[in-house]
């Protein structure tokens, strides 16, 4: 065990047990803080494997743009502040089963074939922005394009959903 | 090495043209008075659609194009016969689609109830084929990913977007939540493959996945997990059960024209992505995959079938039967690694006499509606005597559904996929989809007989705002009539589209 | 660092949105748990980029363009939520039955 894998091993339990609690929680608000915990965690995971970029991106994007929009999107729609019971359906069982079963399945299959398989975070290049953009507009154009017409898209669809002038 | 990779707008030109409409439809929204808006938006949109359908005739005509290509080989774009065959069949259908949608359009400054924002609708439909040209023409897994999402995303705006309609935002909910949720497992199987082969391209894919992992179990396991995860997000978009959830409920709650352009053209650009994904980048597996489309498929047309006889709904029916006709489209990839060439040959051409003939049927509904807002089954009663064009293209459409004369483009289809299926040794599947073509006679054979009982009804004179949707109807029914006496040209380019 | 760590987290936190995506009925609630399955994808695409070392940096790429799309769909769903909510004032997603097969589908809804 090596300190990436100490801290890593941290921060990735930090975040599992932030995640149970965005899913469990009886609060819309506190979920959403929850995800914030989860997502920070995550972006000091992207840093431990060198992925610089990604972990900004990850702390300006999602904790800084979705999380606010969700709490937005919790507050415009009357969240009660208080906690409710009405935020599970009643089928939180088979849920639970099937969540188990995926991650089970899933992490059995990974740890099995990836065994042993190393990361050499110390000789790899740090994905800092330079690297990342470079090889962005190196080798990925075509999906940055069509990125642009998605962002248009959602930009108009989300406007013209909400205005009120009905 | 240059800094960016170098582009042949030419072969992207079909998405290009489209995008700049999609803004020029936005921009001009800005400059012109509510009266003249419906009279200059859509036909600006439908300019650009011809445009674009042209630039794809004419890059079918000339050999394959490759843009945005890496260093070490293999193209994120290839414009050739496969892609333009999809693009072809998306630009058509995006023809009719705009001709139908045009009552939805109002000329007012605010939009009424039950109508929908012209400049908005058309951009968004323009944006959603953008990203469909792009999966039909995209080989790589990320560029098929974002161009499958350029396709939900706008959609999910369109099913909800007539004004102070409940059940429409709840069709648009429920087909959010479903297309977020299998976008989310997709996402999940392309990392497992990226993880397991090293690329996102499709050949490099291919390539690893028939050498390296030989002899890994568990690695192997692992690439076959992100397989069947990344497959359930294309099972989602053309509607294929179990993933079907959604379309009923979208179609009925969306406006008509959009489930006709949900079922068609979104269709049509998940089974693109669907065939490069199995027939380039997962070949080597075929072994894993070709089962499982074939229960797929079988289920889908039998499930699709059997909801759709208790239908009472006209646009629900359609929904279900287009739920069953992804079933038959599915049927002929089955057959994986042997005749897998004959079996995508199928797969297109049925694709292009169901684009017709399903487009033909939702525009009847569109038609009907004008008459029976309800929709419901029994009000197409006696509709030969109110409206016998109406009720003659029903059911010519209908009878092409299922398979019979005087449809008898539904019937070259059925006899195509049916011989791929034999041919490919997946005689189980023929059975189970020759079944299925017997149940789904009883119910598409009930309603076209329904509108030829005689009343004594007098006929309705039809109303002046919809000869845009009779036109749109009277393109899909001249091209199912003329696949039904001459289908080689058709049967030909799908030919060459499976030739790879 | 060992891969099978990352991985290992990557499967149980995509488990724990699975969970969350069946369990709840609140639509941004559920958005919530999609959203953990989407970074649950995307620490496997850094890790497997990590572990590469790939030139192309796809893997890192491609989680970019993965919060993009993550973007892009909060925007319009909570857009969508918002309508929702509007004309029916609830947000679970089990109450919206307007359209479903029990439904007799007669009904004429208004703008008819």
């Amino acid at each position: 065990m090596t300190l990436a894998d100490d801290v890593f091993g941290l921060l990735g339990v930090v975040c599992l047990a932030a995640a149970v609690l965005v899913v469990t929680s009886r609060h819309v608000i506190h979920a959403a803080l929850w995800l914030v915990v989860c997502f920070g965690a995550l972006a000091g995971c992207y840093l431990v494997l060198t992925a610089e970029l990604v972990a900004w991106v990850q702390v300006l994007i999602y904790i800084g743009a979705v999380v606010v929009l969700m709490l937005f999107g919790a507050m415009l729609t009357r969240a009660p502040v208080g906690a409710v019971q009405e935020l599970d359906s009643g089928n939180r069982p088979v849920a639970a089963v099937a969540g188990v079963a995926t991650a089970g399945v899933l992490g059995t299959l990974v740890v099995a074939a990836f065994r042993g398989a190393y990361v050499d975070i110390h000789h790899t290049q740090i994905g800092d922005g330079k690297v990342i953009g470079t090889s962005l507009f190196r080798f990925f154009v075509l999906p940055f394009e069509v990125a642009s017409v998605l962002l248009l898209a959602a930009l108009v669809g989300a406007i013209v959903l909400t205005k009120r002038e009905v | 090495m240059s800094l960016t990779q170098s582009i042949d707008y030419a072969a992207i030109s079909p998405p290009l043209v489209v995008v700049v409409t999609a803004v020029a439809v936005l921009l001009a929204d800005l400059f012109v008075s509510a009266e003249v808006r419906r009279r200059l938006l859509a036909p600006l949109a439908l300019a650009g659609t011809l445009g674009a359908l042209g630039a794809t005739a004419w890059l079918a005509t000339g050999p394959a194009r490759s843009t945005f290509c890496l260093a070490g080989g293999g193209c994120s774009y290839v414009a050739d016969g496969f892609a333009t065959y999809f693009q072809t069949i998306v630009l058509a259908a995006l023809v009719v689609v705009l001709l139908l949608s045009y009552p939805l359009f109002d000329e007012r400054e605010r939009v009424p109830p039950g109508q929908v924002p012209a400049a908005e609708f058309l951009a968004l439909m323009l944006m959603s084929v953008s990203g469909m040209l792009v999966v039909a023409a995209g080989r790589d897994l990320l560029t098929l990913l974002i161009g499958l999402e350029v396709v939900s995303l706008p959609a999910f705006v369109l099913v909800g977007l007539r004004r102070g309609d409940p059940r429409g935002v709840e069709a648009a909910l429920k087909f959010f939540v479903f297309s977020v949720v299998s976008t989310a497992l997709t996402i999940y199987g392309i990392a497992l493959v990226y993880g397991t082969t090293g690329s996102i391209e499709l050949h490099h894919i291919a390539h690893a996945l028939s050498t390296r992992h030989a002899h890994s179990g568990a690695m192997s396991a692992t690439a076959a997990a992100g397989v069947v995860l990344v497959l359930v997000g294309f099972g989602f978009k053309i509607a294929a059960v179990p993933f079907h959830f959604w379309a009923p409920d979208t179609y009925q709650g969306a406006p008509v024209p959009v489930a006709a352009f949900l079922s068609v053209a979104s269709k049509a650009a998940g089974f693109a992505g669907l065939i490069v994904l199995l027939v380039v980048g997962f070949r080597p597996y075929a072994d894993v995959w070709g089962p499982a489309v074939g229960v797929l498929a079988a289920v889908s047309m039998t499930v699709g079938n059997l909801v759709a006889l208790r239908q009472r709904n006209v646009v629900r029916l359609l929904a279900w039967s287009t739920v069953a006709h992804a079933g038959y489209l599915l049927m002929p990839l089955a057959v994986a690694s042997s005749q897998l060439r004959e079996g995508v040959r199928a797969t297109l051409a049925y694709l292009g006499i169901y684009a017709a003939m399903n487009l033909g049927a939702f525009g009847c509904a569109v038609l009907v509606r004008r008459l029976h807002p309800r929709l419901a089954i029994e009000d197409l009663r006696g509709l030969v005597t109110r409206a016998p064009l109406t009720a003659v293209a029903f059911g010519l459409f209908l009878t092409a559904l299922a398979g019979l004369p005087p449809g008898v483009a539904g019937l070259f289809a059925k006899v195509v996929v049916f011989r791929a299926a034999v041919h490919g040794h997946v005689t189980w599947l023929a059975v189970v989809a020759a079944v299925n073509t017997v149940i789904g006679l009883a119910y598409y054979l009930r309603v076209a007989a329904l509108m030829f009982v005689p009343a004594d009804d007098a006929p309705v004179a039809p109303s002046s705002r919809t000869w845009s949707v009779s036109a749109g109807v009277a393109i899909a029914a001249a091209v199912t009539v003329v696949l039904s006496v001459y289908p080689q040209p058709l049967l030909h380019l799908a030919s060459t589209a499976a030739q790879r | 660092m060992h891969l099978s760590l990352a991985l290992l987290l990557s499967a149980l936190l995509f488990g724990v949105g699975v969970y969350g995506v069946l369990a709840r009925r609140n639509a941004i609630a559920l958005l919530m748990a999609v959203e953990l399955m989407l970074n649950a994808a995307n620490l496997d695409l850094v890790a497997f980029d990590a572990w590469f070392k790939d030139a192309l940096h796809a893997g890192q790429v491609f989680a970019l363009f993965v919060v993009v799309v993550a973007a892009a769909e909060v925007g319009v769903g909570l857009a969508i939520v918002l309508a929702v909510f509007r004309l029916r004032q609830t947000v679970a997603v089990d109450e919206l039955r307007q359209l479903a097969d029990v439904d007799p589908v007669l009904r004429v809804d208004a703008d008819a």
